[in-house]
């Protein structure tokens, strides 16, 4: 059933239709046919036995009446009229007892009042004839009180008969009625079911099929045509703040656009001039070079001027080694003069001179070796001064030398900046006739987004007919 | 027929009105079985006409009428409200049907005294001249 797509279902549900109808009319088909067999039994032996046996009735009545005014009237004639009237009731009891669809029993009854009604026909005539055609005798009133008694007998078997008759025909009528009304019943029920049956077919289907996933689907449209609604308008603020946005970006990228050629303006100048300072640079590192070796020749002089004192200074050792010696000699000579007695007095003299003389020597020997070890010590102090001026000026060679090669890294980068100052004010441009297709493609987005919700606005109103038709409330 | 019946009764009738037979010239008598001394007009009627045959004090009683003559008229205008021919027919019709038989009927006064002072419960009429032996005459009430 759930596999059924909904036009199956639908015609599932005429199916289920159809069948109780067909089922409905074969079955009044067959009791049509019952009760055309039923009615055409009646129509040819209840009905006509329910006739005759009125006339019969009627017939034996004018029977009555005839010979009664006969005999009341003394009409002979009437007699006759009268038989006629019996042989016609006759007849038609005959005529019934004859019908063959009749039951045994009622033809047998009618059979029997037949012959009773010709009997008393044939007594009544011959009785009558005879109180008319003489005097009223007391046999003669007996006979005809007797034959009033049969008459009353016959008269009351007749109606009997015709009651019974009319009852069977009323039976059968009945018969006919019920079962005409059962049918009816049985007809008119089973229509009811197959209608009730595929009405709950009909309904179901349309209530599982249509209805249930048109409402999901109604809810979840209206769902989603909220949640569209929502985002188109939260679309169409966000496009009016892009658009704006890129407005003010556009405006940016003008003056950033503006500033970029001031700064490629300045980074020009800033090659030319890291260009010039390299150039200085180089005559700087040439001048620095020149120094350098000045320096060089400067340090080698001051080796050989520290060469040339420490020379002095063996000298002068020397020489205070000559003035020790000379003291120590002088000292000898002093002892030598003094165990000489008076004859050394004059060579002690001499010796005291030579001695302050060596003394004097050493002094002035210690004094030339203080002052050249100073002298030595300055000279290597300057020597050492050179050195590190030499290594200033080596590492300020170094120096320029890496300055000019970063003055001119500094050049090529400039260069090579203004070239990428270049490109990028190229780029701004393209940036900048972007950012306005984008303000316009923006302002697109907003116009879109409100079409957007005015189609929203449509579909809710789409939904509500399509809520309407299938009859929910509007939620 | 019946409408020339019908007229020769009316005009019977009319000169019955001419010469009047009243109540008085016919009395009516009785067996001496029969109790009751007096008689109602309609209990008369009603015996006559054979729908009665018992009186209310329950004696048997037999109609029994004269054959033709000026008393049977006069009994038959009087008390019956019928002619000869219309209660012969009634009769008949009566006989017929088997309710009852024809009534007696007698030729004279003195039959007719004679028939009622011997039959038990016979109850016949007589011109009021007429005084039968053995029988009594009921009063009309």
């Amino acid at each position: 059933m759930h596999r059924l797509n909904i036009t199956a279902k639908i015609w599932l549900s005429v199916g289920v239709f159809v069948l109780g109808y067909v089922l409905s009319t074969g079955l009044s088909q067959i009791q049509g046919q019952q009760a055309r067999t039923s009615m055409q039994a009646t129509s040819e032996a209840l009905f006509p036995a329910a006739q005759r046996s009125q006339e019969a009735e009627s017939a034996f009545q004018r029977m009555l009446k005839g010979f009664g005014d006969a005999v009341i009237m003394q009409d002979t004639s009437g007699l006759d009229r009268a038989a006629v009237d019996g042989q016609q009731a006759v007849a038609a009891l005959k005529a019934i007892a004859a019908i063959p669809g009749l039951a045994a029993e009622r033809s047998g009854e009618v059979a029997k009042l037949a012959s009773s009604v010709d009997r008393i026909l044939a007594d009544a005539r011959s009785t009558y004839g005879a109180v008319l055609s003489g005097t009223m005798s007391a046999s003669a009133q007996d006979q005809m009180r007797a034959l009033a008694s049969r008459n009353d007998e016959a008269k009351a078997a007749l109606a009997t008969a015709k009651e019974h008759l009319a009852a069977d025909l009323h039976q059968q009528l009945s018969v006919m009625e019920e079962s005409s009304s059962r049918q009816s019943s049985l007809d008119l029920g089973l229509f009811a079911i197959t209608l009730v049956v595929a009405g709950v077919i009909v309904h179901l289907t349309i209530r599982r099929s249509i209805t249930g996933p048109v409402v999901r689907v109604i809810g979840g449209v209206q769902d989603a045509a909220d949640e569209t609604a929502l985002a188109a308008e939260q679309m169409a603020q966000s496009g009016t703040r892009v658009s704006d946005n890129a407005q003010e970006q556009v405006a940016c990228i003008v003056e950033t656009s503006a500033s970029l050629e001031e700064i490629s303006a300045t980074t020009r100048q800033n090659a030319d001039r890291a260009g010039q300072a390299d150039r200085v640079m180089q005559v700087a590192h040439q001048t620095v070079e020149r120094a350098v070796h000045a320096m060089n020749d400067l340090a080698a002089s001051m080796d050989l001027i520290s060469k040339s004192s420490n020379q002095v200074a063996s000298v002068l050792k020397n020489i205070d080694e000559i003035a020790f010696h000379t003291n120590i000699l002088a000292l000898n000579a002093a002892v030598e003069a003094a165990l000489a007695g008076d004859a050394g007095a004059g060579f002690s003299v001499v010796a005291d001179e030579v001695r302050s003389l060596a003394k004097r020597s050493a002094v002035a020997a210690r004094n030339s070796s203080d002052i050249i070890e100073r002298t030595v010590c300055d000279v290597s102090k300057g020597v050492e001064l050179v050195g590190n001026a030499q290594a200033a000026f080596q590492k300020v060679a170094a120096e320029i030398a890496s300055g000019t090669q970063i003055v001119s890294q500094i050049a090529s980068s400039s260069v090579e900046q203004s070239r990428g100052i270049a490109v990028i004010g190229q780029a701004i441009k393209r940036i900048e006739s972007l950012t306005q297709r984008n303000v316009s493609n923006s302002q697109q987005t907003a116009d879109g987004a409100s079409a957007m919700i005015s189609q929203i606005g449509n579909t809710r109103k789409y939904l509500d007919e399509l809520v309407a038709v299938v009859g929910l409330q509007s939620a | 027929m019946k409408t020339l019946k019908c007229l020769l009764i009316v005009v019977a009738a009319a000169f019955g009105m001419t010469s009047p037979i009243q109540a008085a010239d016919v009395k009516v008598i009785a067996n001496s079985s029969v109790k009751a001394d007096s008689i109602s007009a309609d209990e008369l009627k009603g015996v006559f006409l054979a729908t009665k045959t018992s009186l209310s004090d329950g004696s048997h009683v037999e109609p029994v009428l004269e054959k033709g003559g000026a008393t049977h008229e006069a009994f038959l205008k009087a008390y019956l409200g019928k002619t000869d021919a219309a209660l012969n027919t009634y009769y008949r019709s009566l006989v017929f049907t088997g309710k009852a038989s024809m009534p007696k009927t007698l030729g004279s006064d003195a039959e007719m005294g004679a028939y009622v002072a011997k039959t038990k419960g016979a109850i016949g009429y007589v011109s009021a001249g007429a005084s039968p032996a053995g029988v009594k005459t009921l009063e009309m009430k």
